[in-house]
Order: C-alpha cells, then structure tokens, then sequence
C-alpha cells in the first residue's frame, strides 16, 4: 500500500476506529488529519486544506447527515470529494448520502485497503464521475 | 433499519376499522326507552282512538233512535192533525158520547189506516175517553189506560195550543205496563165563531200505538241497536238510552239498549298483538346489541393478538438492526487493528502491536458482553446466582480505570455507610447494575460534567445512586426506558443499543431490589438502587 501524498480528514466519533483510521492511512503514504465530530472537521477546514474526507455518519453534536449538508452548502468546500464510513447500512441513509454529494460509501466493518483503493478511485482519470462504489 | 412495511398496514387497517366507542351499549337503554315509549304512545293512541269510536258509535246510535221515535211520533201526530173529519166527530162526541157511533165512525177508520191498536177520545174535562180497540168497542176511562195527572197534563197541552191550528202534543205514556205513543192535537172548527174560540170545549184525541216487542226488534235490526228494551226509569251504568220525550226537559221512559262498542272490541283485538310485538322487538334489539358486543369484544380481542404480534415482530426486528448496527462499530476496530497489524507490522513497534492485539481482544469481549446481555434479555436467561464479598467501591474504580471511557472525567465515589464493610452479592449481577448505569451517566452527560456515585445504607438496604448532570430523560420517556431497546426521545447521535437499563432493571429484579429513575431534562438523572442487604446474604447462604 504506497500511494502518492494526499491530504485526508477524518471526521469520527469512535476513538478506537479513528485512532487506526490515521495509523494506517498515515502508514500508506497520506497526510491525515482527524476530527471528533462534523462540526470540528468543518472547523479543521478553515485552516488546513483536504483532498479527500472521510465521515461517520452517527456522531454527537454535527453529524454525518448534518456535516454532508453543511459541505454541499458551502462553494469552498463543495468540491472536496467526501467518503461516508458508517455502520448505517441501509438504503436511505446511502441514499441520503449520494444525494448530499457523496462520492464513495463503505459500511463498517470495513478493511483498511478497501478505503484505500476507494481514496485512489477518486484520482483515476478514467473512473466515472461521481459513480458510487 | 428496513421496517416491516406488512404487519403494521395489517394492524392499521384494522385499526382504522374498530369502533372508536361503544356504540351498542350507549343505544340499548335509549332504545328500549324510545320503544316503551313507543308501546305507551301507542296503546294510548289506540285507546284514545277506541274511545272515540266508541263515542261516535253511542251517539250514532241515540241519534239514530230518537229519530225512530221522531218518526213514529209524528206519523202519530199527522194522524191526528190530518184528520179533519174528527171536527164533526168531536162535535157528535161532544153532543152524544155514542160509543157505537164512535166505533163505526172514527175508530174503525182509525184502525184501518194505520193499525193502531187503541184509539182514546178524550172528553173536555179530561175524564171521559172513548177507546177503540181493534174494532172491538171498550167503554172505559183515561185512567184505566193512563195516569191520571198524565191524562191531565194531555189535556192541558192541548189547551194551550193554538186555536189557529190544529198542532199535535206528543207525549208517551205507559198503559198496562206497556209504553205508548201518544199524539194529542187539539181539535178546531174549520170556520169556528168568535165565541167557540172563546168558549169552545176541547177536546184532545189520543192516539195510542204501543211500543212492543216488535217496534223495538224493528229499531234494534234497522239500527244496530243490541237488546234494546224500555226502561221506564233513567237507566244507570253502560247501558246506552235514548229518551222518549216531546221536549227536550221532560222524558216519560227510555228505550235502553247495551253499549255497542266496536272501539273497545277493536283496542282488544289490538293490544295483545301490539304488546306481543312490541315486546319481541325489544327482545330482539336486546338480543341483537349483545350479540353486537359479543362481536366487538372478539373484534377486539384479535385486534389486541394482532398488535401483540406486530409488537413482537417490531421487537425482533428492531433487536436484529440495532444488535447488527452496534456490533459494527467493534468489529470496524477489530478489522482496522487486524489490518494494521497484516499491513503494517514492520512499521509497529512491538507495544504498538500489542496494544493492537489487546484491543482486538477487549472488542471481541464488549461483542461478547452485549450479546450476553441480548440473549438475557431476549430469552430471559437466567444465571445461578454466586454471591460472595465485594469491595464496592472498588469495584466502581476499576470500571473507570479498566472498562469505561473515562479519561479526563470527574468521577466521584462517595461512600457514606457508617461501616464500609464489603457486600455480599452476585458479583456479575452488581456489575452489569452498576457498569451500565455509569455508562449511561458518561454517555449522556459533556465531558466537563462530573458523574457522582453515592453509596449509602438505609435500614438494611444498600443504596447506590449513579447521579450524572447530563442530558435527562424526557418525563414522557421515563417509564418505558427500562423497556429493551427503549430510549430517551433526546438521545440524538449518542449511539446504544437501549439495553443498558433493561439489562439493570432485570438485575435488580433478580436481586430483589427496586430501582427509581429521577431525571429532569437539561439537568441530569439520578439512578437510585435499592438492594436488600439481608436478602442478598440469605441467598449468599
């Protein structure tokens, strides 16, 4: 798992998973930062720049749903590719996602090198704009 | 969560189709009411109705044989008033009171016009009367056939009339127990001079036609009249009576015939069908509402098995969604630290793996926990009780140290029993009680708030308060959190299963405790447990 330097935001509640989340993306070659809920990762945004984030979706204070709403609102941050990583499996909340812009959407549990490949997916020239994974 | 879409339109069509009231019950008194209403209104319409017809019928019936005796009475009348010839007889009368003369002259031709069966020529004085009898003569007085003071009131009519005309008195009378008809007229000359008007005799004719046997089976067939006789007296109780009089103050007898009363016949005819009818309607109705309830009632009893059943089924499936959901989160950290460990062991150093390593085992332990607890709650699991000596409150600060996410929490133990002697009880019991309750108070309350454990001993009963100044429980809430899978409507993101405070209360039941929840919204809650110290030792022992 080598990949090229890309700035990821993790936004998520449970230390366990987040701590891991920046362990091993860290270790794959990104820069990763993280954020407890949404309303500190929308915070982290004013000051450091992010290629991808990656979101929980049940959080206290700004959740998933709320956050996904606040980035498609903003101009500035509206282009910021966005992966939902959540243990919310059905077919609304995925819905609800792809609707607010969501680019990728991978339920928990869910392998390191699966998030990966959907990160790298995001850069591939080729793959179709916007195609769910 | 899928929901199950198929149960729940089920119930809410038969929901929608349960009577919202209780209609039947409400209707019985005031139909059965409206009903007797009903039988009153109409038995009182029918008697009214009877009575009426009865009414018409008597008077009917009066008119009918005052008419008859009109009508007799004045063919009697004409008799006497058309008879101009009685002038010269009167005359001869008068002059010579010649029986034989009479009989050929006037009674003859009296009795052969009109079959009248006697004929009484009164003198003047009212005490000389010729009788003719069927053409046989009979010499005899007024007063053998008619009362005396009769004959004079005849008499003095006849006086009284006009000299003008010759006008007809009619009155009745009663000869040899029979009653009569009499028409009186007072005789005049055709061309009378000026002193007969004055001085002129008088002289009354009597014309006397029984009313027997047969006028009164004639007037009983002509006008329904039932068993109509003569009573000579004003006849009492129902019998129904038409005078027999010339005017209207004075009678001398009555025919008196029996009540026909149709009316009467007809409302009893009438009433015990009514009655019956009346009566099996509102036995009917009475039969139909119970019926009607008895109908509802299994309605009800299905519609409550039925909603018993989607409960149910909600129940599972809320317990596969949500047990499915929490297990996510750990197995999200078992994979993440399985994945650190597979890709990136070179880069970890041998803590770091450890640490990984533990975590995958304190993961797979929570998983354990919580699908011990589903399966407590789920099929009632029981456990054996084992109790033996704990140290409370150091049980309480190795939840923190060990098993909960405390770091940079103020946690408080405040033990206020005189004697901080150890516990006697179910160790796994005491620590699901006291590790959820904790959990709950850190969960639901910021980081700046403190969480407080208050332990104390009131009359043989240990108490354990968990007080945390969080988020609280809605009071609508408050009685069904304790229900599996419940939880507070403001529980927002926090994620739970809504375990914890079923798995506590079924704790405390087992230990024979109570367990109150205090809680205001916005400013904490207080859960307040209540074990029996001796209870717990006996089962110690």
């Amino acid at each position: 798992m080598k990949v090229p330097s890309r700035r990821i935001l993790v936004i998520e509640d449970e230390a366990d998973i987040r701590e891991r989340i920046v362990k091993g993306l860290g270790f794959a070659g990104y820069t990763v930062s993280a954020a407890n809920d949404g309303a500190e990762g929308i915070a982290a945004l004013k000051t450091q720049r992010a290629d991808v984030i990656i979101c929980d979706m049940m959080m206290p204070s700004l959740n998933g749903f709320g956050t996904l709403t606040v980035l498609k609102d903003r101009p500035d941050l509206a282009s910021i590719p966005v992966i939902v990583l959540t243990a919310l499996g059905e077919k609304t909340t995925r819905d609800f996602a792809f609707g607010k812009g969501a680019r990728g959407y991978l339920t928990k549990p869910f392998q390191l090198s699966e998030l990966v490949e959907m990160i790298e997916g995001l850069f591939e020239p080729a793959a179709p704009d916007g195609e769910p994974v | 969560m899928t929901e199950p879409e198929t149960p729940h339109s089920a119930a809410g069509l038969l929901r929608d189709e349960r009577p919202t009231g209780d209609p039947v019950r409400g209707l019985i008194v005031p139909m059965v009411l409206l009903l007797s209403l009903a039988v009153v209104a109409i038995i009182a319409i029918a008697w009214f109705a009877a009575e009426r017809l009865d009414h018409e019928t008597e008077n009917r019936d009066v008119a009918l044989a005052r008419t008859a005796l009109e009508a007799e009475a004045s063919r009697m009348a004409f008799l006497a008033r058309d008879l101009s010839y009685w002038d010269t007889a009167y005359e001869k009368l008068i002059v010579t009171p010649d029986i034989v003369w009479a009989d050929g002259n006037v009674g003859s031709y009296i009795a052969e016009s009109s079959r009248i069966s006697h004929t009484i020529v009164l003198a003047e004085d009212g005490t000389t009367a010729m009788v003719f009898h069927q053409g046989e003569v009979v010499d005899a007085t007024g007063e053998d056939y008619l009362p005396t003071d009769l004959l004079s009131e005849l008499v003095r009519a006849a006086n009284a009339a006009p000299m003008s005309a010759p006008v007809a008195v009619v009155r009745y009378g009663v000869i040899g127990g029979m009653l009569h008809t009499i028409a009186a007229s007072a005789f005049t000359s055709e061309y009378p001079t000026e002193a007969q008007l004055i001085r002129r005799p008088r002289a009354v004719l009597i014309l006397a036609s029984p009313i027997d046997d047969t006028f009164l089976a004639d007037v009983s067939r002509s006008f329904l009249l039932e068993d109509a006789s003569v009573s000579m007296s004003l006849p009492t109780g129902t019998r129904i009576y038409a005078p027999i009089s010339a005017d209207e103050t004075w009678a001398t007898a009555y025919i008196t015939w029996d009540a026909s009363r149709p009316g009467t016949r007809l409302l009893h005819d009438l009433l015990v069908p009514i009655v019956v009818s009346l009566t099996a309607i509102i036995l009917l109705a009475a039969l139909y509402a119970r019926r009607l309830a008895r109908a509802r009632r299994e309605a009800e009893a299905i519609s409550r098995a039925l909603d018993r059943e989607v409960e149910l089924r909600e129940l599972k499936s809320r317990f596969i969604s949500t047990v499915s959901h929490e297990m996510r989160t750990p197995l999200a950290t078992i994979q993440a630290a399985a994945d650190l460990l597979s890709h990136f062991s070179d880069r970890l150093s041998p803590e770091e793996a450890q640490r990984e390593l533990d975590t995958i085992r304190d993961r797979v332990s929570d998983m354990d926990a919580l699908l011990g607890e589903a399966l407590l709650l789920e099929k009632g699991e029981t456990q054996r009780l084992t109790p033996e000596m704990i140290d409370l409150p150091a049980m309480i600060e190795g939840f923190w140290r060990n098993r909960l996410p405390s770091e940079g929490r103020m946690l408080r133990v405040e033990d206020e029993r005189h004697t901080a002697e150890p516990v006697h009880c179910d160790r796994r019991l005491l620590q699901q009680i006291i590790g959820n309750l904790l959990q709950n108070a850190l969960k639901y309350s910021s980081a700046e708030e403190p969480v407080t454990t208050r332990i104390t001993e009131e009359g043989g009963v240990l108490v354990i308060s968990v007080i945390d100044q969080g988020i609280g429980i809605p009071l609508k809430d408050l009685h069904h959190v304790r229900e599996p899978f419940s939880r507070g409507a403001n529980v927002e993101n926090v994620s739970g299963v809504g375990f914890g405070l079923s798995i506590v209360d079924r704790a405390i039941a087992m230990l024979d405790g109570t367990f109150e929840l205090e809680s205001e919204l916005g400013a904490g809650t207080t859960a307040r447990v209540r074990l029996p110290l001796s209870g717990t030792r006996e089962r110690a022992n």
